[in-house]
């Protein structure tokens, strides 16, 4: 034949075979790096959750010369801290956002939203370090006068029990808050931004107030992201180790408590105070470090996967943590 | 605005006949008074937070340094936070050895691979990593490394567990700027017969290669606030050079101030951190957001 059919598709080329190579393996190892992490947790945990079981997550004393493993202080503690976070946050962070992009004009609104936004620059340890020098003074009065209004009001006087030093579960709750406010403030502020105006518009034009154009025209279309950013700032909540840490004073609480002014070691404290410890892999001790780990791994993934659902349509910066 | 106001007023003087309208109406003007100066105080609160942090920062660092003039250039034993400093340059230095070839590669993937069905899932990975609480990093790279003793409690595995946490940053961010890159610009190298390898390194990335530098420093910015990971591993109170030693950071220098009680060594410390970050960051705020669109083919 004089003429040959051309070739349909080009002819690799060598160095296209090795950069392609090159690259894959790159992937290969990124996802292999969550995939060490997830497998590090489990296989060193298994000496734990074979020997302790259930009880880990339901035991009630953490008292390791005593072979004891219950997390469940440090479970409890790690929600009523983020309860408490959200809580105060979330009020606070939706306002915000709402007077930012509803009622302050532009040339106020956005210098304050950046200034807000700051916040998330700021590392843990700073805020460790404030709530150790500012806050914690700030906050004993407050507690000692709770302490002494409602601490005999059966059941919710549970919550004010104990000695009101001004370090404690209340004091981290309130860090937390102020450290997940700028998440929440920047996904809804993006939600709310992003309601057609002529929802806005028509119920103003209807006669409603300003507040009830946004109750009824905006928060029910942002509400799913606003729903997100909160999970958002849960998962970020539950995270966080640093300041937590500080405010505790690196005690690990172990029993059970509903005092809102005992120590507060969540999860992700408990596992960096034991930094200092030197079990090895294998024993009971390092392994129920381990299985901490994959519990708190677990609750983090539920919380962000939750969040990621409901907020997809919107661009997500992830911000600092620690 | 303006409009529904007259309206309202309007609704009053015409509508609002009976005293059950009216009464209705001043309620629902209430409330919503009562509600515009209550966002108002949740934003002032919001700030005022951010500017009790940093005013007691600098109320506290400045008079601190100023008295210290041996601060940034003496360790930690004598009063100075130099092996901090020393330490968390380091640090970032082996942390981005290990982390940006790595992320711009995977970044490259994403992005001139896109079709694969590796693609996906790695996205998606990149992202959980993303979302990984640092103390767990730190949790698994010491166990990885250090418990199995395959490595001693050192600067480098502090720089592997901070390289983990800048990975997935680099990768996306990185990624995102090559997606700015018009497919033209690589059609036209395709069909001039250059193989793909090259056009990815000889076209794409010359082009937004200021880009990519800004995310990798910005991805260590981030870095830099970093503790969590690190307090398994490493902190000393001396200058080192060594990666298989153990040195200081300045974050961890903050915390152990903190924990004695040093509040203004701590707060100094803190400012220290505080202006290199905010140096890095508005830098590239202010480049990017004027130097956007402007990259010379």
């Amino acid at each position: 034949m004089a003429l040959s059919t051309p070739r349909r598709t080009p002819k690799p080329q060598p160095g296209d075979v090795i950069f392609g190579i090159i690259l894959r393996l790159a992937a290969l190892l990124g996802i292999g790096v969550l995939v060490a992490i997830v497998v590090v947790l489990i296989l060193e945990s298994r000496t734990s959750i074979s020997t302790v079981g259930l009880g880990f997550l339901t035991g009630t004393n953490w008292d390791v010369p005593n072979s004891q493993y219950g997390a469940a202080p440090f479970i409890f503690q790690t929600i009523v801290t983020s309860i408490l976070a959200l809580v105060i946050a979330t009020p606070l962070a939706v306002g915000s956002a709402l007077f930012i992009t509803e009622y302050a004009p532009r040339w106020i609104g956005t210098p304050l939203g950046f200034l807000i936004e700051l916040l998330v620059t700021i590392p843990s340890v700073v805020f460790g370090l404030w709530a150790l020098d500012v806050l914690g003074d700030q906050v004993r009065p407050v507690e000692v006068w709770l302490q002494h209004t409602f601490g005999k009001v059966p059941v919710i006087g549970a919550l004010f029990g104990g000695a009101p030093f001004g370090l404690d579960t209340l004091t981290a709750g309130i860090v937390l808050a102020v450290m997940i406010l700028p998440t929440i403030l920047s996904i809804s502020r993006e939600v709310i931004r992003q309601v057609p105006r002529l929802q806005r518009e028509g119920m103003l034009a209807m006669g409603a107030t300003r507040w009830e154009a946004i109750r009824y025209a905006i928060l029910p279309y942002a509400r799913a992201g606003i729903i997100g950013s909160i999970l958002l700032g849960l998962a970020r909540a539950i995270g966080e180790t640093m300041a937590v840490l500080m405010i505790g004073g690196g005690s690990s609480l172990s029993t059970l408590s509903a005092s809102l002014f005992g120590a507060p070691s969540t999860i992700a404290a408990r596992i960096a105070s034991s930094a200092g410890e030197s079990s090895l892999p294998g024993t009971l001790e390092f392994s129920s470090i381990l299985e901490l780990g994959l519990v708190l791994l677990i609750f983090a993934s539920i919380f962000n996967i939750m969040a990621r659902l409901l907020t997809r349509r919107i661009l997500i910066v992830p911000g600092l943590s620690d | 605005m303006a409009q529904a106001t007259t309206f309202t007023r309007k609704a009053v003087s015409e509508g609002a006949r009976s005293v059950r309208e009216q009464r209705r109406l001043v309620w629902r003007k209430a409330t919503n008074g009562v509600i515009t100066v209550l966002f108002f105080l949740f934003a002032v609160i919001a700030v005022g937070v951010l500017v009790a942090i940093i005013g007691r920062m600098l109320t506290q660092a400045i008079p601190n340094i100023l008295s210290n003039p041996g601060f940034f250039t003496q360790s930690g034993l004598d009063g100075g936070i130099a092996q901090d400093i020393l330490g968390t340059l380091e640090l970032l230095a082996m942390a981005a050895v290990i982390a940006v070839p790595l992320g711009i590669a995977v970044a490259i993937y994403l992005s001139e691979y896109k079709d694969e069905r590796l693609t996906e899932p790695t996205r998606f990975v990149m992202d959980l990593l993303a979302q990984t609480p640092s103390i767990i990093v730190g949790l698994v790279v010491y166990t990885l490394f250090i418990s199995h003793r395959i490595l001693p409690k050192s600067g480098l595995v502090g720089a592997i567990a901070l390289a983990v946490i800048m990975l997935p940053f680099i990768a996306r961010t990185v990624e995102e700027i090559l997606h700015l890159v018009p497919d033209t610009l690589r059609e036209a190298g395709l069909a001039l017969g250059t193989p793909r390898w090259r056009v990815a390194l000889r076209v794409v990335i010359p082009t937004v290669l200021p880009g990519i530098m800004t995310g990798v420093v910005l991805s260590l910015a981030r870095v830099a606030g970093e503790t969590a990971p690190l307090i398994f591993i490493t902190y000393s109170f001396n200058i080192n050079f060594d990666p298989m030693g153990q040195m200081g950071y300045i974050t961890g220098g903050i915390y152990q101030d903190a924990v004695k009680g040093d509040f203004a060594t701590a707060w100094s410390a803190t400012l220290v951190l505080m202006v290199v970050i905010a140096a890095i960051s508005l830098t590239i705020r202010y480049l990017t957001s004027r130097g956007r669109g402007t990259n010379n083919a």
